[in-house]
């Protein structure tokens, strides 16, 4: 067969050491396990080093070790995880350490629940660190892209020099479906200038987050925003799907836009016009390309497993001169294509 | 927007775990990939256990497919009493339940508004392989060639995409329960 039929969490790790990946840190936590034993198994074959940490503390401190020495670097984990990193994240974007970070979400607050949930939008477009940074975010809503979006995250981590986060999902972790993988070969990473290692005459390199002399933090945080504006240049992705002749435009990203598809055919089917716009890039956020749909639709209605955290992304962008519902639900059961209907039709009044 | 001509069908499988419930339903997806379609699978998820429940969702199109849950199910392949009090009322209306009889008594059914398919396939998986255990494969074998879901050659070649290297010579044993469902006449 040309085509795998691949588990979403196994095209990430695939794509992962398809990338150069060369260490892995991570600690166990349902529904992420997928990954780091993908890994373990296959990234010690193509000479990478798999780590399973003493905890989630020490696993994104030491993809702060690695990544210096110039490696590409990932860890992975569910939310409760995330958040024990975002310590390590923050210092990773303060030190500028390329690091792809992986978090296939759970449900929350605290210790919450397994089930699937996109709970976690704001911690990671917002910054789950301190400090004045942003991270680049992709999310997933196929097996393909699990693996489209992991290249393209190992590449922007590198191009930026930032750790990037794919926010992605139960669902599409653990479904299967057809996989192309497109550099069975392998990618070679860029050579890093700045990164530790032989010493070839060179002065001395220094990696690091702290600035304490006279203005060099407020020089250095314009140059981490001037690399974010660079991001919102060149960085962006998004999806529309039906959306020119649509009455109604639904807002949705990862497993609830994957669901929203089919949700949009039912109501074709039944007449009425909806489409669907799905940020792939949660930062940079498509802003131009979401509020140019307001020439055309002036109906949008935005989903989402938690009680409305793009919600507010989304009224900032499109403004008050436009009709926006919302439909929450921080469940551990995704959505059907006739839930989202039904909620379509009660919520506009149709 | 899909047009009448396109193929598109939605089943789940459910029953306990060692049931063969989650092969049954990769196999039918390798087969369905043979024949060129599109394939989503999405297993069950949650605190389960050994031994516990075991379902999965298959999705096949000709077109790119939407979500891998969908709503209602066409097709419901149960092999658990906990299996049909959970599913029975997925089923979309004018959908078929398939229920192994050897396990689930028909009394059992509640729904008047789908179609019951009712198959020993315990016994008839005895009869043709020494044992029950590819009870799974019979029932398979007769969803395949009932609702025209795969080809024929396509669900033989794919077992060996399932059956791991440890249990190799079990293909030929597969190949036979399935060919018995496949050709299954029910009076």
């Amino acid at each position: 067969m040309n085509k795998l039929f691949s588990r979403g969490s196994d095209a990430l790790a695939m794509a992962a050491i398809d990338s150069g990946l060369k260490f892995y840190a991570g600690y166990p936590i349902t529904p992420q396990n997928d990954i780091p034993e993908f890994l373990s198994r296959e990234l010690p074959k193509v000479g990478g080093t798999f780590v399973q940490a003493e905890s989630e503390v020490a696993s994104i401190n030491m993809l702060l070790g690695a990544s210096s020495c110039g490696f590409r670097v990932m860890t992975s984990s569910s939310s409760p995880g995330i958040s024990l990193m975002q310590e390590g994240i923050s210092y990773l974007a303060g030190s500028e350490l390329p690091a792809v970070i992986v978090n296939v979400s759970r449900w929350g607050p605290g210790l919450g629940g397994i089930g699937a949930s996109q709970g976690d939008y704001h911690q990671a477009t917002k910054g789950g660190g301190h400090g004045d940074y942003f991270i680049p975010v992709f999310a997933p809503y196929s097996v393909q892209e699990m693996y489209d979006l992991t290249v393209k995250a190992f590449d922007v981590a590198d191009k930026y020099r930032t750790p990037a986060l794919i926010l992605a999902d139960v669902m599409i972790s653990l479904m299967r479906e057809t996989l192309i993988r497109r550099y069975p070969e392998g990618i070679k990473p860029p050579e890093k200038s700045w990164a530790f290692g032989e010493r070839k005459g060179e002065r001395q390199k220094i990696i690091k987050s702290l600035y304490l002399k006279g203005n060099e933090l407020e020089v250095h945080n314009w140059k981490l925003h001037k690399k974010f504006e660079e991001m919102k240049k060149n960085e962006i992705l998004f999806d529309k799907y039906l959306c020119d002749d649509a009455d109604i435009i639904i807002v949705a990203f990862g497993m609830v836009a994957r669901v929203a598809r089919s949700t949009i055919e039912l109501a074709r089917e039944n007449g009425l016009k909806l489409g669907l716009f799905r940020p792939i890039s949660l930062v940079p956020y498509p802003e131009e390309e979401l509020f140019s749909l307001t020439k055309t639709c002036k109906n949008f209605f935005v989903i989402e497993m938690n009680t409305g955290q793009m919600l507010y992304d989304v009224m900032r962008i499109l403004g008050r001169n436009v009709n926006i519902r919302f439909y929450g639900k921080p469940s551990s059961y995704v959505p059907t294509p006739d839930d989202l209907f039904n909620k379509a039709k009660e919520l506009f009044n149709i | 927007m899909s047009s009448k001509k396109s193929f598109y069908i939605d089943l789940v499988f459910s029953g306990f775990g060692g049931q063969g419930i989650l092969i049954a339903g990769n196999l039918l997806c390798y087969s369905a990939l043979l024949d060129g379609r599109e394939v989503t699978f999405f297993p069950s998820y949650g605190v389960e256990m050994r031994g516990g429940a075991a379902n999965c969702y298959v999705v096949i199109s000709d077109r790119q497919i939407g979500s891998p849950i969908p709503s209602h199910p066409e097709i419901g392949m149960i092999m658990s009493l906990p299996a049909l009090k959970r599913f029975e009322n997925v089923i979309r209306s004018g959908g078929y339940l398939v229920i192994n009889s050897d396990i689930i008594s028909p009394e059992e059914v509640e729904r008047e508004d789908v179609n019951k398919i009712f198959i020993n396939a315990n016994s008839i998986s005895k009869d043709v392989v020494g044992n029950d255990r590819l009870a799974n494969m019979v029932m398979l074998g007769y969803i395949a060639k009932r609702f025209s879901v795969v080809k024929k050659d396509s669900l033989i070649s794919a077992i060996k995409e399932v059956v791991s290297e440890k249990h190799k010579k079990m293909i030929p044993l597969n190949e036979k329960a399935i060919l018995a469902g496949y050709n299954l006449k029910l009076t």
